[in-house]
């Protein structure tokens, strides 16, 4: 038999370039298909990795799946806020083992800046119940303490000491910078692999008191309040972004949950994190699953120039047939023969579909973590890519078929004529 | 005397086709016979040697193959006396372009154990084998040669070494000269015709150029023995 494939992989080296082309042409089609069973899973492993511990996301009434994008990953921006009121009573709710409050809106180079507490650093969980740790310094102490991200240091090069300048509001470029109060670098977090490692942490007072001679958005002219004296004002928000809950016993989760839900004093939403995460996969399911049929299609229609680039072939190598016949291979070595070189294509195309996906997962990481904060783990198959796979090979198969019975039909019309 | 080929009320009319293309009473070629089979274009001589082959199956009447009746046999069954016992030299276009000579040569001893074990027992290994008849039929150091750059003459001496490695009982050439001038023609068929005799293999050369006849034992003129008017045998 393995003459047999020898032959067939001779064969087809003879014609590589129309081949060559299908074979580029699966491979582009099998990296697609790969690639959004990778983004897909990838998205899922990171989101749920994202956040552990915490028992319940707090805020504004909105839909769960937006408060956990806004509160957790940093995607998209709260409608509105939560009064540090509320905090104050959530936080005082005998079932209630801890409460970390959350202040967002203001950025740095594109990088979240989040005003929480120091309780922040003690309760936040991610992964597989893992605490954040530092890799220098310590947590933020005074006003204008800011703690980074991994990757918030490492892309802008900071290191501790060093003085940062926080701007207005989300985004790149046109944002108002606060430049009268610049925050020092107090330490830096070890990478997570979660948003956390893009953001930057400071306290909720430095929040406030950035934000002292703001009205409306903007600064008012002509009135700064200088580092020193800030102390003086009451640096006690009025309002935060969300808050993260612990409970003490998880039983009375549903229990804490329905309280915040009913509150009287303004209305509020409590998600437990795992459920909320539960409806976006929901949501982007449909998504998913019609992505995942357009490039299966794609990749069909990649088998099927295989199959056509075959069936083309078999007139030029109807000879060859017939000389194989005569030497006394059976009509089935001639089905096989096609059979074995459609499945060489394919398992090419794959091969290559593979490399294919690996470069490019390796060099858009960098891009999807900053986007979508979550990271593409240079991986090989996984098993449901694997299955993928094997449904491409049999396509592959099929697509050999067709040529295979004309091939088989042709060497008994054929016969031994020698004279094609 | 043993027979190779023994055909005996042999019919066959293609699918569709109005007449018979073949209708044979009575063919023999002994074992180790040379015969030179004559026939006109259309005349149903490559409808015959695919019978022969086992490649188109027997529609009526006997065909036995070195004492074995190949008419209602199974397909896989003939292919694979056909691989083991009958060597084949067509017209022209014989060799698989992408292999190299002794590829080419040695391709019957890949589908066929028996060929590979009688190349063998000749001593030494396949190429080996596979040089020393290519080195009698004048191709020494072709081996290499992609066959596409061989000359015809070159390519039909090839597709001979192939038709005689793992020496078969039985060897069909089907108008092998007809691509080659004149002077070519006689040397070919001097070579073919040593190398057949040294195989002891039966050969049944098929040409419509009968001055070539003189050098077999006997000659066959396929419109005598065939008693249908050949029209049916085109396909």
């Amino acid at each position: 038999m393995s003459h047999f494939f020898h032959m067939a992989f001779r064969s087809a080296w003879n014609r590589r370039l129309t081949l060559g082309l299908t074979l580029v042409a699966i491979a582009l089609s099998v990296a697609m298909l790969l690639g959004v069973e990778r983004l897909r899973s990838e998205a899922h492993r990171g989101f749920n990795l994202s956040i552990s511990g915490t028992d319940l996301v707090v805020g504004a009434r909105t839909s769960p799946v937006q408060l956990m994008l806004y509160a957790a990953f940093r995607i998209g921006e709260a409608t509105s806020n939560i009064s540090w009121k509320s905090f104050q009573d959530i936080a005082q709710n005998p079932l209630v083992a801890w409460a970390v409050p959350i202040s967002l809106g203001d950025s740095h180079h594109g990088f979240p800046v989040m005003g929480t507490t120091p309780g922040y650093f003690e309760h936040f969980q991610y992964g597989a119940s893992r605490r954040l740790s530092f890799v220098k310094g310590q947590p933020f102490q005074g006003v204008f303490d800011v703690v980074l991200g991994m990757e918030v240091a490492s892309q802008l090069g900071y290191a501790v000491g060093d003085r940062i300048i926080l701007s207005h509001g989300m985004g790149e470029a046109g944002l108002l910078a606060h430049d009268d109060k610049p925050f020092i670098v107090s330490g830096i977090l070890a990478p997570t692999g979660t948003p956390v490692d893009r953001t930057l942490h400071i306290s909720l007072d430095g929040i406030t008191a950035i934000h002292l001679n703001w009205v409306g958005g903007v600064p008012m002219h002509g009135f700064t309040i200088p580092n020193e004296h800030v102390r003086k004002f009451d640096l006690t928000p009025k309002d935060i972004t969300a808050v993260l809950v612990g409970i003490k016993a998880r039983a009375a989760v549903f229990k804490v949950q329905r309280q915040i839900n009913e509150y009287k004093a303004e209305p509020l939403l409590a998600v437990m994190p795992g459920v909320a995460l539960e409806q976006l996969w929901q949501v982007v399911g449909v998504a998913e699953k019609t992505l995942l049929a357009v490039t299966s299609m794609v990749v069909f229609v990649g088998l099927s120039g295989l199959a056509a680039v075959l069936l083309a072939s078999l007139n030029e190598r109807r000879r060859e047939m017939a000389i194989l016949r005569a030497i006394g291979a059976r009509r089935r070595d001639i089905f096989l023969l096609m059979v074995s070189e459609s499945l060489l294509v394919t398992l090419g195309g794959i091969t290559l579909g593979i490399i294919f996906l690996s470069v490019a997962s390796l060099a858009l990481a960098p891009w999807v973590q900053a986007n979508y904060g979550f990271a593409l783990q240079p991986a090989l198959v996984s098993a449901a890519e694997f299955k993928l796979l094997v449904g491409v090979l049999a396509v592959g198969l099929l697509a050999g078929f067709l040529p295979g019975y004309r091939a088989y039909q042709m060497s008994l019309m054929d016969g031994l004529m020698s004279r094609i | 005397m043993a027979l190779a080929i023994e055909i005996r009320d042999l019919r066959f009319r293609y699918p569709g086709a109005a007449v018979d293309c073949l209708d044979i009473e009575l063919l023999r070629v002994e074992a180790g016979a040379r015969v030179f089979l004559y026939g006109p274009s259309g005349s149903g001589k490559s409808t015959l040697l695919s019978l022969i082959g086992g490649v188109i199956q027997v529609q009526q009447g006997t065909l036995n193959l070195l004492g074995k009746n190949i008419a209602h046999m199974r397909p896989t069954i003939c292919d694979r006396l056909r691989a083991d016992h009958i060597g084949f030299i067509f017209q022209q276009f014989n060799l698989i372009p992408y292999l190299s000579v002794m590829d080419n040569v040695l391709l019957p001893c890949r589908f066929s154990s028996r060929r590979q074990q009688r190349a063998l027992a000749e001593g030494g290994t396949l190429p080996e084998t596979a040089r020393r008849l290519l080195s009698h039929l004048q191709l020494e150091n072709t081996e290499h040669i992609p066959v596409t750059q061989l000359s015809v003459g070159q390519q039909q001496r090839v597709a001979a070494a192939r038709a005689l490695i793992g020496k078969p009982e039985i060897v069909i050439a089907d108008e092998p000269t007809s691509a080659l001038d004149t002077d070519r023609q006689s040397a070919f068929l001097d070579l073919l015709l040593q190398e057949c005799a040294e195989a002891n293999a039966a050969l049944i050369f098929v040409s419509h150029n009968r001055q070539l006849a003189t050098q077999f034992h006997y000659e066959i003129a396929l419109p005598s023995i065939n008693k249908t008017v050949p029209v049916g045998c085109v396909v």
